[in-house]
């Protein structure tokens, strides 16, 4: 890329902020007073106030992991993160209606160019809070429900209750508990029995505001022979403090129901990236998580699978890149409890720059599930002398008839395609790009097109000066 | 401190890390009360020839020592443990520079009574040329084995452990530092013992040094063998091969984790590690956890991978259709899957011993 380009673009581009403009916004730290007063603003039932407070305490309890990267988990100053920031006043579905200061925002991020082209419906959320919302009509005429999570609540109260907590409780780990106490926004989707929502939905999280918690909230319901595709995008501005992203995500796949749930975090390096997310697959159904790593200080995220009836099947394709100051410790988990059900995972990732870049993934397969396959692979490069990648699957079979395979390869870019690239014309950093481009390229072909052009160069950029 | 304080001293290991989260330390400890440490040690019996049973050669010698430096990690538990037990003493195996063996030493290591400890010290010297069969047998309830040691510059050793014990429990930890251009070869044969935690480290510590480490266990009935392999490149040009083999019969449970650590200069290390577990029953559980770090770019590989499933249907079929009986197929698959990793830890001559002392319990596992 010409320095010209580069120049246009910075080194992170979605880096730059706006002026913060709350209408409500808690004075830093958390306690049981915060939650009860999120709870309490936005009219929630009883029975969500509780279930807060719960958390609330689990989270106070519950002590921080003692794996993983346990320097920077214990960097954390709960207290100096904002829990809840309202801007604007509440959710719009007309785009000219959101505040010209957000509406600038997502503009520069492409949102609602991308609603027109190619997406069945979209949700924005700006700091705590949805502030744009959209579904194509015929969608909604066929009985699907797109909403924030905040809205679900109050028009489908029932439907939530059914399934909030109840694939991700929040004993689950200490960040499922903090999410569980102070969630706002997120996505509610609903797909009724035999509906196939062709287009994808598309959620975009953006924090704006310093020393900001994000913990957003999605649900998504697909009933019997149902199938839709959700992505979500996410960036936030480059500060010297650090922010916080602690979302959960809970998936139910019922009989035959297909859901693929795509990401791409692009979170500037000064975000803390903690977040839950599991699915739950009956009869023949399939769950797959398509997962992209680009930016944040540090994420820990693993994508779980669980294979509950008969011909389940669940698949996780993720990439990591880890830059400068970047620890991606990213991975997947599928547990087979049925039989005849496979799954598999494809990983990549790229350590640049004194990055590390980690796999942690887990496969489980119970005594009960007979005649289930499992396929995992797990391929890193490493560019510099300063980078690391580590690897570190776990395996539990306790069922004979199980086939499972792992494999796993680290290594370097090969000087023999750099040359032969060379040889053809190519810059040296033309070369790399290009060559990183066709490590991910399984990722990348999963990608509807335009996040596939849009990732291609996000990488020949990060790439750009990585040789010599 | 002396070893007991050491020991007492430190904390109880996390299950967090994975060489502790399928068999916690109480798990293996002889009495699960991890402060109480016994004080009735019962030494094991130790016989060291030739595989055909003559003296070894000038140049071998075993004999009792105390305070030799120690490679195993001073914060590492049950290598702690282990000294804290043998009160620091020593059974040092010494092969002076230069030695070629024609034949393998049989080391025989007869444990009986309530609780056993043995450290053993080998120092194998530059250039020799060792095979080393060790051999754990007898009916200790439990027995704990610390074998530290370096191969010196150059050295070829092939070491081949088997676990031969009746229904004990088995704490074995390895620590070994492999010195410039030695080439070891590590066997782990696993038949006996109740519970087994072996927590085998190898510390490539010269340049163009090449390890190559085989482990071929039988687990039936209610075994619980817990396999711990790390390897540490900390030298440029170094080479690793892990490769273990597991079949799983009963009810019991085998387990393998392993690390594999490429340290930032070792340029141009070439490693990988493959845990391969046969399940034979319904009941039985295959664990495995290959972890890998690398902090080097310019390494030729480093790879793991892990299989798990049950006796393939298609080459039963073959054999049959080729007259074997069922029983019979299915022995000759066993067969050749742990054999694939035992005809590679030593020469013609380790092979056939060891196919030998092996061979009544391959037909409990395919009966």
């Amino acid at each position: 890329m010409s320095s010209d380009a580069r120049e246009a673009v910075g080194d992170y581009k979605a880096g730059w902020h706006d002026p913060e403009q709350a209408t409500v916004r808690f004075d830093a730290g958390l306690s049981e007073q915060v939650v009860r007063d999120i709870s309490e603003l936005k009219g929630e039932p009883e029975w969500m106030t509780d279930i807060r407070v719960k958390a609330y305490h689990h989270f106070m309890e519950r002590p921080m992991p003692n794996w993983g990267s346990t320097e920077l988990l214990n960097s954390i100053d709960f207290d100096k993160i904002c829990y809840f920031l309202r801007s604007g006043d509440g959710t719009k579905e007309d785009w000219d209606e959101v505040p010209e200061d957000i509406k600038n925002t997502f503009d520069r991020l492409g949102i609602p160019d991308a609603e027109k082209k190619w997406l069945g419906g979209v949700t924005a959320q700006y700091e705590s809070e949805t502030i744009y919302h959209s579904i194509r009509e015929d969608l909604e005429s066929q009985g699907v429900i797109f909403l924030d999570m905040d809205a679900g609540l109050r028009e489908y109260p029932e439907i939530v209750k059914k399934y909030f907590c109840s694939i991700i409780p929040y004993q689950d780990n200490k960040f499922s508990a903090l999410n569980t106490a102070v969630w706002s926004g997120g996505s509610f989707l609903y797909v009724p029995k035999g509906v196939h929502v062709e287009l994808p939905v598309q959620a975009y999280f953006r924090i704006n505001s310093e020393n900001m918690g994000q913990f957003e909230r999605t649900l998504i319901v697909a009933e019997e022979g149902s199938s839709v595709s959700y992505i979500e995008g996410c960036s936030a501005p480059t500060y010297s403090t650090d922010s916080l992203h602690s979302a959960v995500v809970e998936l139910i796949a019922l009989p035959g129901a297909y859901i693929r749930y795509t990401t791409i975090q692009n979170w500037s390096n000064n975000v803390y990236n903690l977040v839950t997310k599991r699915g739950v697959a009956h009869e023949n159904s399939t769950i797959e998580w398509v997962d992209a790593n680009v930016g944040s200080k540090l994420t820990m995220k693993y994508p779980a699978i669980i294979l509950k009836g008969d011909g389940a099947h669940g698949e996780v394709i993720s990439v990591a890149y880890a830059g400068e100051g970047m620890h991606q410790d990213a991975g997947a988990k599928v547990h087979h409890l049925a039989s005849n059900t496979t799954s598999k995972i494809l990983s990549k990732s790229i350590s640049k720059d004194g990055g590390r870049g980690s796999y942690r993934g887990m496969v489980t397969v119970s005594k009960k599930a007979d005649n289930c396959k499992v396929n995992v692979v797990c391929d890193a490069l490493i560019l510099d002398e300063k980078s690391r990648s580590d690897t570190y699957p776990t395996m539990e079979i306790k069922n004979s008839s199980c086939r499972c395979e792992h494999e796993a390869s680290v290594s370097k870019v090969s000087d023999d395609q750099v040359f032969y690239l060379m040889s053809r014309g190519h810059s040296e950093d033309e070369a790399l790009a290009l060559i990183v481009n066709g490590f991910f390229e399984p990722f990348v072909r999963e990608l509807p097109m335009e996040y596939a052009v849009e990732l291609n160069k996000l990488m020949a950029l990060e790439m750009e000066g990585s040789i010599g | 401190m002396d070893a007991a304080a050491t020991y007492l001293d430190l904390p109880i290991p996390n299950r967090a890390n994975h060489l502790w989260r399928y068999t916690p330390w109480h798990r293996i400890h002889p009495t699960g009360k991890t402060a109480y440490l016994p004080t009735t040690i019962a030494p094991p019996v130790i016989h060291l020839t030739m595989l055909d049973g003559s003296e070894p050669p000038e140049g071998v010698t075993i004999s009792a020592s105390e305070g030799v430096d120690s490679v195993a990690p001073v914060d590492d538990v049950a290598a702690a443990f282990i000294r804290a037990l043998t009160a620091g003493d020593s059974v040092t195996l010494s092969v002076a520079k230069g030695v070629r063996l024609k034949q393998p030493l049989l080391l025989q290591v007869e444990a009986e009574g309530d609780v056993c400890g043995i450290h053993f010290n080998h120092d194998i010297g530059p250039r020799s040329e060792v095979e080393l069969i060790t051999v754990f047998k007898g009916n200790a309830e439990w027995l704990g084995v610390l074998r530290e040691g370096v191969i010196g510059e150059g050295a070829i050793l092939n070491d081949i452990v088997v676990n031969r014990l009746g229904g004990g429990m088995m704490l074995r930890v390895d620590a070994i530092r492999i010195e410039r251009d030695a080439q070891v070869k590590f066997g782990t044969v696993g038949a006996g013992g109740k519970r087994t935690k072996a927590d085998l480290r190898y510390h490539m510590v010269g340049i163009g040094g090449s390890l190559e480490v085989k482990g071929s266990i039988m687990s039936e009935g209610e075994q619980h063998n817990d396999s711990h392999i790390e390897i540490m490149h900390d030298a440029p040009m170094t080479y690793s091969r892990l490769n273990w083999h597991s079949s799983c019969g009963g009810k019991s449970r085998t387990i393998g984790t392993g690390m594999l650590r490429i340290a930032d200069g070792a340029r141009g290390s070439d490693a990988s590690q493959l845990f391969h577990n046969l399940l034979l029953s319904p009941h039985a559980e295959a664990d495995s956890i290959p972890e890998l770090e690398v902090l080097e770019n310019e390494v030729v590989g480093c790879g793991h991978g892990t299989a798990n499933g049950p006796v393939d249907e298609s080459q039963m079929f073959y054999l049959q259709s080729r007259g074997f009986s069922e029983v019979g197929a299915r022995g000759l698959l066993i067969a050749a899957f742990l054999n694939s990793t035992l005809s590679d830890m030593g020469s013609d001559a380790v092979h056939d011993w060891l196919k030998d002392l092996l061979s009544g319990g391959l037909a409990s596992l395919t009966s």
